[in-house]
């Protein structure tokens, strides 16, 4: 049950009023907050955030020696206390960053904290840990990294300096003085490939038998993505070479064709090492050179070894030092070439995305994404506090050469310049994989929900699938077992074809037939293994990959699951939203410019910033809201109502607190808004008992308003619920039949109700929380009109509302309205209560306290109303379309299988009878499909008329009361039927002839039961050796006839001298078989 | 296409389904005439049901389902009705069939409901007919109907025994002036109605325990228990004649329509079925807890 201080408005106002008062910094200000549950930064120190604004006020760093304490993201705080002990420890101990920035050229350094620590692997990772040791082992010495370029080359470029102070020479002094090879690679491929270096200096690439490749070998062997990536580093004129354009020449890096694959975005460690490990490292005893060289000019190319598992064998045992995820992911995503070559590097859109370089990134979506950019730049913030924390007292000093600002727009414009895969001709993704695509871009992607005008969230979750499934199949499955079917499907899809594919993950970049991606089912299981950390015991709730790679179905190979590239998986990403802004015009919520570190982790946590552990509770959230399940409401104000509902509750875990409060909220606010619309109205509450919401349900029936109970019946409710007062039959799926309310239920329908039913399955409750205002608006499933949240600008709606509220509700109804609204006077209504129906909103005034639930939604709208609706499905029957009812304001554009259509009255004008197929309604932004289908007939599932064994072609024998000897025309057809009182129906297994009544004393009857009697049959086993069956054949005709009976038709009426006659015929033949029988011996 | 047919061809598809999506789907084919409905939900039950196209109220519940299609045999016998569901595609491919074996077509427009497909023509036409339709034919399906159905006393004896409800309105039916009254007679069927709208029937068992049945049932055990004949056959029209306020149990009055293809012509207070078979007439009076009709006796 809801709190007892918000069961009316008006305590609600008050709760409103209260949390107003109380002071708004609820974060600990020096405590050591869980670092594991956010994402973002909210919950870092403020000071630590002034600091940090301090040391770079401007995106420059200026301090040599910044001593700093952030959080690492996506750390659970139990599972993180080491590591929160390790950043506390080394608080305490003020490791010493040394940053110094050289200016080689005109443009001022500029550098970021994103930037300029070497950047840690994800903690829970296998990489992480051994960074982490390896880290912590560190107590002197030092990690010098220093461009190993040629400075100047590339003017308008910074030169990046790093020197971190390592008293224990990193493993990846390994690699000697291969300096114009990445860090990372170096660390995995400078043990094992000495030569390398001077080759890749010289412009020449080994291969993995040490050959010496030259660059022109290797650049058949880089895609067009790596091209791409150069293309955006920088300020330097883009050489893209795009099929059938030749590269134009340019100094520096070398031309790359683009239709070759790359090596480019070979994977250098884990996800996060990746971008770490993007410079070259210069080694000398005790130093570590790292040398950036995302410089076009200085471009060194990430090549991976052709064997994975040497390359893990090496690291692993070679050099414990580095970790060997980052070497396996180095090995497992490029196969090609093994060592750098400067004119083949290509830069990484990491350097792209540096924050500070380019600070305010001109984004189109700069309004929205802003947040979610923020987010992830505080996600990047809190990757690089702990990599100062695991660098311990390393000294880093990063010199940065000068870059220009790329553009997001240009990173994905390369990304989009991609080549499609080239995908094998076998390649056809499971059709249970493109069901759950298609149903995804059409629920999440394509509809518009609350929130997201400008913003498309792929908010998955259990619910959210289960709706999604529901929603384009008509089949409702309960959350876990829509999750399961959904893993299950992308599971089958990645394993039997991705990995099949030539170009692995990538392949999904191919689009379907009818242009749709075919990627968004991946995409959106990579958000759910977000969703689902900070759940899992097992593994660590920063492991994100390895929930991956079980979702997956797949073993993991060096920290990720197999064939997964996270280059291809961060193109699919964007390539989505490339597509989504193409069609829809709004764009997906991406971790925007500063994610940085971490950054491909980032892509699925931004749409899901609330976990299971939280998304759990919204239904009691919802309830306590008064709610309606499956409501639209504003997000806005969701999120007002659950920071005031999780504020002093401790329902919700510190992260989820936490992001509320910063700069993830607009996420959290469309994630709660999808959720809302997704629920069913269930849950269970903390007795284990399950409960169910009930919505009221309005119609009206010749003119004369009907109010009904109408519960939601989530799958596990049992059929018939009965509580002793209110008996509920299940109906179509999801809902229980409406029950009408009674006059006398006003009061009940104002305080709420919870209707508890016991049975062998369990408890359930119907409930529904304290109500003094319901608006009720039309519904795609139901006539009438149903209890939702808001009234939809421009469509007819109800109001019912208290008796004590009714001139609130009538002033506020004639604003909005602007016509004179009077309650109906009708004695069915309950008592109590008023009801204003026919209520038209033409403006959207802010509605008066306590009345929120009436809020004009001035928003489009689009309700398909009517028409034979093919179940749950969105299909309707050829023939009988729905009316389409458009709300939103009169300027509205509104347009019909993308042709422009008419609204008059709030209703769209389609032309014509509707063709079979699906059609599409698309106004001011809002979106519904929906599809006309011809009637099938599925015969074989229909319940036949009569049952197959049923004998047709005659009637039952109807007799007279009394008991009675059917009889057939063999000597063996005879049954014996009754004593009944009331006349006695009779189907014997042969065709009977006569009805024969025999009494105790005299008399008999017979009866004929055919209109033609045949003659006795006086052949055949039972005529030449009477026995059994033959005899009491005879018995009873001889028994009646002595008796002298009564004759007689029992329907037809034939003639009586042959049915005498024939009844002769059948005594002397029963006579004979009993003489017969005599003789026999 | 007309409505009556729409509503067929979408419960076809559906297959099955609740009394409220029946009732939606009717409002939704429905021709808004101020608000008030031409035809009524029940009247198009009992025309669908009759006509042996859905099963309403499956096992006491509040749903219903379709039946297969199949070319039901009329008592006359040159003639068979299209029954159950369909679709377009099936409709176009029993008139084809039909034509093609040389039988008679008739598409009669039933106002409110479907339409009546009828072939008429030999029995071994007629067949053929179906078998080229894809669908079932059932000669003589009145006599197969009956021959299925489960007789009154049956029904009674596995009814569930319950209590009557507390603060629930009850109602009497009145086996004399054959209508519903608010007092409660003796040996009668009883209608309990809830305050919610939700409504029960019963009937004294043995031992005067209540027993729940379905309305049209209650009505007829309680004419059983009380000898009342509610039932009549006029052999020389060949009709079955039963009062407007006691119809026949859903299942009878299907097989009872299914000897012309008909549904149950009102008037007067009564509800007629013609053609319909004395030895059917006698099976279903029977069936119902009436006695049979007397058999001719010879002089």
């Amino acid at each position: 049950m809801p709190e007892p201080e918000v069961l009316d408005a008006q305590t609600l106002d008050f709760a409103i009023r209260s949390e107003a008062q109380r002071p708004a910094a609820h974060t600990e200000i020096g405590t050591e907050t869980s670092v594991g549950e956010t994402w973002g930064a909210t919950d870092i120190q403020p000071e630590l955030h002034s600091a940090s604004q301090e040391q770079t006020p401007s995106g420059l760093v200026a301090a040599p020696d910044v001593t700093r304490r952030t959080q690492t993201p996506y750390e659970n705080p139990d599972e993180n206390e080491p590591v929160a002990s390790g950043l506390r420890d080394r608080d305490e101990a003020a490791p010493r960053v040394e940053c110094r920035t050289q200016a080689l050229d005109p443009f001022p350094a500029t550098i970021s904290t994103d930037q300029w620590v070497a950047e840690p692997s994800e903690p829970g990772c296998p990489e992480s840990k051994d960074e982490s040791s390896w880290a912590a082992e560190q107590t002197s010495g030092a990690t010098r990294i220093t461009s190993p370029m040629p400075e100047p080359e590339v003017p308008g470029e910074q030169a990046l300096d790093f020197a971190i102070s390592s008293e224990v020479p990193r493993p990846m002094e390994h690699a000697g003085e291969n300096s114009a090879t990445s860090a990372s690679e170096t660390w995995e491929a400078a043990d094992s490939q000495p030569d390398s270096e001077s080759a890749s200096q010289e412009g020449t690439l080994s291969d993995a038998t040490g050959r010496p490749q030259t660059s022109s070998e290797c650049r058949g062997e880089i895609e067009s993505l790596a091209a791409g990536f150069r293309d955006h580093s920088g300020d330097a004129p883009t050489q893209v070479e795009r099929p059938g354009q030749p590269l134009e020449s340019q100094p520096g890096p070398a031309a790359i064709p683009t239709n070759q694959p790359s090596a480019e975005s070979s994977e250098t460690g884990s996800p996060e090492s990746e971008d770490e490990t993007f410079r070259a490292i210069e080694q000398a005893p005790g130093t570590t050179r790292i040398t950036s060289p995302e410089i076009p000019s200085e471009q060194t190319s990430d090549f991976a070894i052709p064997s994975e598992a040497q390359r893990l064998a090496e690291h692993t045992t070679e050099n414990s030092a580095t970790s060997a995820s980052e070497a396996c992911e180095a090995a497992d995503s490029r196969p090609e070439p093994e060592s750098a070559s400067r004119e083949q590097t290509l830069p990484r859109r990491t350097e792209a995305h540096d924050a500070t370089e380019h600070p305010q990134k001109p984004s189109e979506n700069r309004d929205e994404s802003e947040p979610v950019a923020a987010a992830a730049s505080s996600l990047s913030r809190e990757a690089s506090g702990i990599a100062d924390e695991e660098g311990g007292d390393r000294t880093v000093r990063r010199r940065e050469r000068a870059k220009n600002p790329v553009p997001d727009s240009q990173i994905e414009r390369t990304v989009l310049r991609r080549m499609l895969p080239r995908v094998s001709a076998r390649f056809k993704l499971p059709d249970s994989y493109q069901q759950w695509n298609r149903a995804i871009i059409e629920y999440c992607l394509l509809a518009k929900h609350p929130g997201e005008s400008r913003l498309a969230y792929l908010s998955i979750t259990p619910r959210v699938l289960s709706s999604t499934f529901e929603a384009e199949y008509g089949v409702l499955l309960m959350p876990e077992d829509a999750a399961t079917q959904f893993t299950e499907a992308v599971s089958l899809a990645y394993r039997t074809e991705v990995l099949n594919e030539p170009e692995k993950l990538w392949a999904l970049a191919e689009p379907a037939d009818d242009s749709m991606p075919t990627s968004v089912a991946l995409l959106a299981l990579s958000v759910l293994a977000a969703y689902e950390m900070h759940a899992d015991e097992d593994a660590g709730p920063n492991a994100y990959y390895p929930r991956l790679a079980s979702l997956l179905g797949i073993d993991l190979i060096a920290g990720h699951p197999r064939g997964f590239d996270l280059r291809d998986f961060e193109g699919l990403w964007l390539l989505l939203n490339s597509w989504l802004e193409t069609r829809t015009g709004r764009r997906l919520a991406l971790p925007g410019p500063n994610a940085g570190l971490r950054r491909f982790l980032a892509y699925p946590l931004c749409h899901v910033p609330l976990r299971k552990i939280d998304i759990e509770k919204l239904p009691e959230f919802f309830d306590w809201a008064g709610l309606e399940p499956g409501s639209k409401a504003e997000p806005a104000v969701l999120g007002d109502a659950l920071r005031r509902w999780a504020s002093g509750r401790d329902v919700l875990s510190k992260a989820g607190e936490t992001s509320l409060t910063d700069e993830r909220r607009p996420a959290v606010e469309a994630q709660v808004a999808m959720e809302l619309e997704a629920w069913d109205g269930s849950w269970t509450d903390r007795l284990g008992r399950r409960t169910a919401a009930v919505h009221i349900l309005l119609d009206f029936v010749r003119r004369r308003p009907h109010l009904y109970f109408l519960p939601r019946r989530p799958l596990s409710f049992p059929e018939v619920f009965d509580d002793g007062s209110h008996r509920f039959q299940g109906a179509e799926q999801g809902w229980y039949e409406p029950v009408e309310i009674a006059p006398e239920d006003g009061p009940v329908l104002q305080t709420g109700f919870l209707w508890n039913s016991s049975s062998s399955r369990g408890s359930f409750s119907l409930h529904r929380p304290s109500t003094t205002v319901l608006a009720l608006s039309p519904d795609s499933d139901f006539t009438g009109f149903l209890s939702q949240r808001g009234l939809p600008l421009g469509i007819q709606s109800a109001v019912l509302c208290a008796e004590q509220l009714e001139r609130t509700v009538q002033e506020f109804l004639i604003s909005i309205t602007g016509t004179r609204c009077r309650p109906l006077d009708d004695p069915d209504i309950p008592r109590g209560w008023r009801l204003f129906a026919g209520v038209v909103p033409r403006q959207a005034p802010p509605p008066p306290a306590g009345l929120d639930v009436l809020s004009v939604e001035s928003g489009a709208t689009v309700i398909l109303r009517g028409g034979l609706r093919m179940g749950r499905r969105a299909a309707w029957l050829e023939g009988a379309p729905p009316t389409i009812l458009i709300g939103g304001g009169d300027d509205l554009v509104a347009s019909f299988d993308g042709e422009a259509a008419r609204i008059t009255d709030g209703v769209l004008q389609v032309p014509g009878p509707l063709r079979v197929g699906a059609h599409v309604v698309e106004v001011g932004g809002a979106r519904r499909r929906f599809e006309t289908v011809e009637p099938q007939g599925e015969w074989d599932e229909c319940t036949p008329l009569v049952p197959a064994h049923t004998p047709v072609g005659l009637a039952p024998v109807t007799l007279p009361p009394g008991r009675w000897a059917v009889i057939g025309a063999a000597p063996d057809d005879v049954a014996f039927v009754g004593p009944a009182d009331d006349g006695l129906l009779v189907s014997p297994p042969f065709p009977p002839i006569w009805a024969v009544s025999v009494g105790t004393r005299r008399g008999a009857t017979v009866l004929s039961v055919t209109d033609d009697p045949p003659a006795p049959r006086s052949s055949g086993r039972g005529y030449a050796q009477p026995r059994g069956s033959a005899l009491v054949w005879a018995t009873a005709i001889y028994d009646a006839h002595i008796r002298r009976p009564r004759f007689g038709w029992l329907d037809g009426a034939g003639s009586d001298i042959e049915l005498r006659v024939t009844w002769r015929r059948y005594f002397a033949t029963a006579k004979a078989l009993k003489r017969r029988r005599r003789r026999l011996p | 296409v007309k409505p009556g047919e729409l509503l067929l061809y979408w419960l076809s598809h559906v297959r099955e389904g609740s009394w409220s999506a029946f009732r939606r789907a009717l409002a939704a084919i429905q021709p808004e005439q101020d608000s008030v409905v031409t035809i009524t939900a029940a009247q198009i039950m009992r025309r669908l049901s009759e006509l042996a196209h859905a099963d309403f109220f499956v096992d006491g519940s509040n749903r219903w389902q379709v039946y297969a299609p199949a070319l039901g045999g009329l008592c006359e016998r040159s003639a068979a009705v299209l029954v159950g569901g369909r679709t377009p595609r099936l409709r176009d491919a029993v008139v084809q069939s039909g034509h093609k074996e040389g039988c008679k077509v008739e598409v009669r427009d039933e106002s409110g409901g479907p339409d009546s497909i009828r072939l008429l023509g030999p029995s071994e036409a007629i067949s053929r007919a179906a078998s080229g339709a894809g669908i079932r034919y059932i000669p003589y399906l009145s006599g197969a109907l009956a021959a299925t159905l489960e007789p009154l006393q049956s029904v009674v004896r596995r009814a569930v025994s319950a209590a009557a409800p507390v603060n629930w309105s009850v109602r009497s039916f009145d086996l004399d002036a054959l209508q519903w009254v608010d007092r409660l007679l003796a040996r009668s069927a009883y209608e309990y109605r809830s305050r919610h709208g939700e409504v029960r029937y019963y009937v004294r068992g043995p031992g005067g325990a209540l027993l729940l049945l379905d309305r049209r049932s209650a009505i007829y055990s309680a004419a059983h228990a009380r000898r009342v004949a509610l039932i009549s056959y006029n052999e020389h029209t060949r009709e079955l004649i039963v009062p407007f306020n006691a119809p026949l149990p859903h299942a009878i009055a299907r097989a009872a329509a299914a000897c012309s293809g008909v549904p149950a012509r009102a008037g007067d207070n009564l509800l007629v079925y013609g053609d319909v078979d004395r030895a059917i007439a006698s099976a279903l009076m029977v069936t119902a807890g009436q006695r049979p009709l007397e058999p001719h006796w010879l002089a």
